[in-house]
């Protein structure tokens, strides 16, 4: 429909009201005066202004924009009685009869009122001019699409295929391999969500891999496989196999993909995706129905549905959580019930249908993981984080953009917008689609200030320090002040990136720092006197910080391009900040210190020394029973709990990747340790967690006086587990040693090894190399070593662990022989 | 089983070990049947809470133990929701206000109303009125309530104890606990009877560590055996911990956990965060330059990420520069260097208090600091 016919249907709907305005009063009147109510269309502009003043006296009961229904419409009134409208021909006589009525009331008020009511009629005047208005634009617009609206029209549809979609949309990652950066993460989300397959897809899961606590973190030892056996055995085998924690929360910055691999990879195995984000109304009841049947019914498709709620950190609703919350917790109860069934009636009944149970995969995405709402929910989910992809990824995603949508781009300029953005991948995109109709993408980076304020902080930043050669330094400052000033909003970015590039400008000085320092101070004072009380007369002198840098680093050559701006360690600076904060909020609450500064000053500290003694001088701790059993009465005291730390995503990339237990709240945090991971610590925590879990054990057998069915099952489980971990335990403390020694030269320790155990090797290299073909076959994505892994833990006599890792990413595959690895 | 902060921490005034006066004059104050506000002050670690919770336990009996912890929810003139942990038994209530941040002043108002308001029926005592226990009428009708970290009030909040304090006297008696009164508003000071409670001397620290020891018999072993030798150790844990008794228990602890031996030469735990703030002062006055600088900062970024609090790095550096200066001794001027370094540390402490970004700050100290010492120096 071309525009000029919607307005004009809009218009005519403007007169409908009016004229049903005027009926209802009619309606009023009729039933005062009694008088046989008339419908009547009101086409003349005349007639209808005279209606208008009624309006004035007549309050609209309600309003009725069907007026023009061809059936007889019914009414009833307050008093019962009921009013048949038709769209019934006006007559002459009907109009008169009413004209007549409206001169009655006319009369009426003249007589209560003997002076003229100017307001009335002033209004009474205003509304004519308002429709006469009305008409003529109505006029005028109506003949426009007559010209032009025919000739546009098949352009625009043209345009539509390529232009039409935002380029965000457009080069969506749609499967797998499309995703950028994050390699490690993708694929432990890609594993989550194959742990589901038995339930919602009915295929069999692929087999456990070693990895599946990570592709994230991988056990490199012996004893660590051991205990993540263990600590397999200790939760609850699920009667379907799905994750531990049934909801995958991945949290990150704007802009770098969560929605994009949560649906990706729910795509790419073949789930209908059912996403709920902010958007959505997600108060209690109405979510609940919503989700409740996407998670039980199959739909057309005839895909399993994955839930998808994005943007859950702003579901400020209290109800959506505890849904949420509640759908655990039913499903929990569930499986629990069903464990049990199956170990009394010793059958593998399998019923998918039982209440309860949740059947579908939930993908949570957020920006911030510690907000409050998330709080509750956090336990019960296996958290991700995904980081910004680095810097080359994105600016080779960029150029693949702009290659495609054949734009020249200079890389120095996609640097520019990577960097300002912070390396914000969706934000990139979006800046490069609204701006390559224009030339002014290759130029340089000055030119850009005036076109767009979203990266301007970042070009101010730069004109701050560098010295144009085109201007004397007064016509610099002026122009910089006035493009400070009318820009806010981001003086207080340009302020931060001040701060993060004065030390590394080539001309800085400690003196020159030092004069700055007095300005700095101001400019934080006024914000925050600006952000206190709101002061915002006080924005102007905001720009007084910069312009002193200016005039202090301003100069030629002054800030080198080649340098880029640390973004990263700010903000992970404050991630870290978070942590802490929160793990200082959990221990507080443990009511194990009074006072959070005493807390943070010395308590912590020595607490963290007093758990994990890692002196050099302590030589006899494993001896020290006492001492030992101290550290677990001690966890047992603050409740504390094991879990597996995630390696770090180091740039250091011949570092081997260690799996550790840490405590839970991480202790470790709250040490700066600012070098290497120290290796004895992490040795430390492992036997600490294995002398706990059989501590734990023995004292649950010791006690048999609880009767409860779930605890029994339980017990029964840890009994199995510690007369399997008994004869282990000294093998395992001998192997530790003996891991921790070698752990500088993994490739000594397996040469030993390999000397006493020459003959089993080679029997297992054999073993090795057919089922390496085999797997082969299978095209998983995991490297022969892992395989490896997993043949000579079969072999039950003697097991060597052999890690390899080519760079930091496990998606490196190579053929490997035992060969090249003694 | 617990720390050995928590584990022999005196539950009832006999075990109270050091200042006996205090603990005589409290025990004659939990006798007398009327008790008045107390406001109990001195440094961290000299055993105020210990001796308000055995004070409570002689006026109350056992049952001031069986605590609980509540959340309460506040609703803010604003319209947010405060959350507000109150630990509380039958007879007492433990808040610390300044959890709260500048909305103490409602917590104030209506907790401590909403307690003051109710009062506390004793039937124990109604129902043995006419027997023995008749002669103290006055005992127990009162709860105390007892505020944490007091000098961190807002004065708002102080201004609304004021009134609380007179008006529902019947009914509720305050213990205020602060490290020191200077915060305190004078109207307050007069209402209560203040007492001081001072760090325990290095004598104390023995028979405290003493009594311990010879409980745990397995740190007993690794402690020096001889007299001479222990009370050197002794007094390195008590110097090291400052003279708080709960840091000083807990760097007991914590060596004894560390070493097989432990000896007059065996180095004290210092947390690590002090280790650190050394380091970045003793690199200071070597080597002044923009890479040091900018080595600091990251550190520093490092320290505020932990939580530690802006002053007290910019604190404890100070302390460290003045030392370090001293033992280095090639300034040409040492006093005049030594006055510019605590000048710049009181400019950057305001600022500190003033602005918002604390690395701005510290590293504008720092910056500050090395050009006063090259100053000296060249």
């Amino acid at each position: 429909m071309s525009l000029g016919g919607e307005f004009k249907f809009n218009f005519s709907n403007s007169v409908l009201f009016g004229a049903s305005k005027n009926e209802k009063d009619e309606l009023k009147q009729s039933q005062t005066t009694n008088l046989s109510t008339t419908d009547h269309k009101t086409t003349a502009p005349t007639q209808r202004t005279e209606k208008q003043e009624d309006e004035d006296e007549y309050e609209p009961v309600y309003m009725n924009p069907n007026v023009f229904t061809p059936t007889v419409k019914e009414f009833v009134s307050s008093s019962g009685q009921k009013i048949f409208l038709k769209p019934k021909a006006t007559s002459l006589e009907a109009v008169l009869s009413k004209n007549d009525d409206l001169d009655n009331i006319n009369n009426k008020l003249d007589d209560q009122s003997s002076l003229i009511n100017m307001s009335k009629l002033y209004t009474k005047l205003e509304i004519q001019e308002k429709i006469e208005q009305e008409e003529q634009n109505f006029k005028k617009n109506s003949l426009k699409p007559a010209f032009t609206g025919q000739g546009i029209l098949p352009i625009s549809r043209k345009q539509k295929k390529n232009a039409d979609k935002l380029w965000t949309e457009k080069y969506r990652p749609c499967n797998f391999l499309d995703l950028v950066g994050n390699e490690k993460t993708n694929r432990f989300i890609l594993q989550w969500l194959t742990q589901w397959n038995e339930m919602a897809l009915n295929k069999p899961n692929p087999p456990k891999s070693n990895g599946f606590n990570g592709g994230t973190n991988r056990p490199n030892s012996y004893q660590q496989q051991q205990q993540q056996q263990q600590q397999q055995q200790q939760q609850q085998p699920d009667p379907f196999n799905r994750p531990k924690h049934r909801i995958l929360l991945i949290h990150g910055p704007p802009g770098i993909g969560k929605t994009s691999i949560a649906h990706a990879i729910a795509r790419q195995l073949d789930y209908y995706i059912q996403e709920i984000n902010a958007s959505d109304e997600r108060a209690g009841t109405k979510v609940k129905d919503k989700i409740l049947n996407v998670m039980k019914n199959s739909n057309f498709s005839g895909k399993p549905a994955c839930l998808i709620v994005d943007e859950i950190d702003g579901a400020s609703e209290f109800g959506f959580m505890r849904f949420l919350n509640d759908l655990i917790y039913e499903d929990k109860k569930a499986t629990n019930k069903m464990i049990h069934e199956r170990d009394s009636k010793s059958k593998k009944q399998k019923d998918k249908n039982a209440k309860g149970l949740l059947k579908r995969p939930i993908i949570a995405l957020c920006n911030d993981v510690y907000a409050n709402a998330l709080e509750k929910l956090k336990p019960h989910c296996e958290i991700v984080q995904l980081r910004k992809p680095p810097r080359h990824l994105i600016l080779s995603t960029l150029k693949k953009i702009c290659k495609k949508e054949h734009l020249q781009v200079s890389e120095k300029f996609l640097g520019f917008l990577v960097d300002s953005t912070d390396g914000d991948l969706r934000n990139c995109i979006n800046f490069l689609q609204f701006n390559n109709s224009s030339d002014f993408l290759d130029g340089t980076a000055s030119r850009l200030s005036s076109k767009d304020s979203q990266i301007s902080w970042f070009l101010l930043l730069n004109d701050v320090f560098s010295r144009s050669h085109r201007f004397s330094k007064t016509e610099q400052f002026n122009s910089l002040f006035n493009r400070l000033s009318s820009a806010p909003s981001s003086i207080d970015k340009v302020n931060n990136g001040c701060f993060n590039v004065i030390l590394d400008l080539e001309n800085t000085s400690l003196h020159k720092l030092d004069q700055t320092q007095d300005w700095v101070f101001f400019n934080d004072i006024i914000k925050t006197k600006f952000s206190d009380f709101e002061r915002t007369d006080l924005t102007y002198y905001n720009c007084v910080a910069p312009m002193r840098f200016f005039q202090i680093f301003n100069d030629i050559g002054a800030i080198n391009d080649s340098k880029r701006y640390s973004y990263k360690s700010k903000d992970e600076t404050f991630e870290s900040k978070k942590q802490i904060s929160e793990m200082i909020r959990k221990l507080k609450f443990a009511s194990l210190g009074t006072n959070e500064m005493n807390l943070i000053k010395y308590e912590l500290p020595l607490l963290n020394m007093i758990m994990t003694p890692v002196d050099a001088n302590n030589k006899s701790l494993e001896h020290s029973t006492e001492k030992m059993q101290h550290i677990y009465n001690l966890i047992d005291e603050y409740h504390f709990g094991f879990e597996f730390k995630k390696p770090e995503f180091s740039a250091d990339r011949s570092r081997i990747h260690q799996t550790t237990q840490i405590f839970k709240p991480n202790l470790d945090l709250c040490s700066i340790s600012i070098g290497t991971v120290d290796h004895r610590k992490n040795v430390l925590m492992n036997k600490i967690h294995t002398g706990y879990t059989n501590h734990v054990g023995k004292n649950n057998n010791s006690n048999s006086t609880t009767t409860t069915e779930e605890y029994i099952l339980r017990k029964r489980k840890r009994k199995e587990e510690t007369a399997a971990a008994e004869p282990d335990s000294k093998k395992r403390s001998e192997q530790g040693k003996k891991s921790s020694g070698s752990a500088v030269s993994t490739v000594d320790f397996f040469r030993s090894k390999y000397s006493t155990f020459a003959s089993h090797v080679t029997h297992g290299k054999d073993k090795d190399a057919k089922d390496g073909n085999s797997r082969g076959e299978n095209g998983a994505a995991e490297n022969k070593n892992e395989s490896s892994h997993r043949n000579v833990m079969n072999d039950n006599e003697n097991r060597i662990w052999v890690k390899y890792h080519e760079g930091f990413s496990n998606a490196v595959r190579k053929e490997i022989q035992w060969q090249d690895l003694f | 089983m617990s720390l050995w902060a928590d584990k022999y921490r005196p539950r009832n005034t006999q075990q109270l070990d050091f200042h006996p006066t205090i603990t005589k004059r409290l025990k004659s104050l939990a006798t007398s049947g009327d008790f008045p506000h107390l406001l109990v002050y001195g440094p961290s670690g000299a055993g105020k809470k210990s001796r308000i919770l055995a004070t409570l336990k002689e006026l109350y009996g056992s049952s001031v133990e069986k605590l609980k912890v509540d959340i309460k929810t506040f609703v803010t003139p604003s319209n947010r929701k405060l959350e507000f942990n109150v630990i509380s038994s039958p007879y007492h209530i433990e808040i610390t206000p300044s959890d709260m941040g500048n909305n103490d002043r409602i917590v104030i108002q209506d907790l401590l109303k909403e307690v003051a308001q109710v009062e506390s029926i004793d039937f124990t005592n109604l129902v043995s009125h006419d027997a023995s226990h008749s002669h103290q009428p006055n005992k127990k009708k009162f709860k105390v309530v007892v505020i944490n970290e007091a000098e961190s009030m807002t004065r708002d909040a102080q201004a609304a104890l004021r009134r609380t304090m007179e008006k529902y006297s019947a009914n509720i008696r305050l213990v205020l606990v602060c490290n020191s009164t200077s915060n305190i508003i004078d109207p307050i000071k007069s209402r209560t009877l203040s007492i001081r409670v001072p760090a325990p001397s290095i004598s104390d620290f023995t028979v405290a560590f003493d009594k311990i020891l010879s409980k745990e018999q397995d740190a007993r072993r690794i402690y020096p055996q001889s007299e001479a030798d222990k009370l050197v150790v002794y007094k390195h844990i008590a110097e090291a911990s400052e003279r708080n008794l709960r840091m000083g228990i807990m760097m007991l602890e914590a060596l004894y956990m560390n070493s097989d031996k432990i000896t007059t030469t065996t180095k004290m735990i210092i947390p690590d965060w002090e280790l650190v703030i050394d380091d970045i002062a003793s690199s200071i006055i070597k080597d002044r330059s923009v890479t040091r600088l900018s080595q600091t900062r990251t550190i520093l970024y490092e320290l505020l990420a932990h939580s530690i609090p802006a002053k007290l790095i910019l604190k404890r550096m100070t302390l460290q520069l003045w030392k370090q200066t001293e033992s280095i001794g090639s300034f040409k001027n040492l006093d005049a260097v030594k006055l510019d370094i605590v000048n710049a540390a009181a400019l950057f402490d305001e600022r500190l208090s003033l602005g918002n970004k604390a690395i701005f700050h510290l590293e504008g100290f720092v910056t500050r600091v090395m050009v006063i010492l090259e100053k000296d120096l060249s």
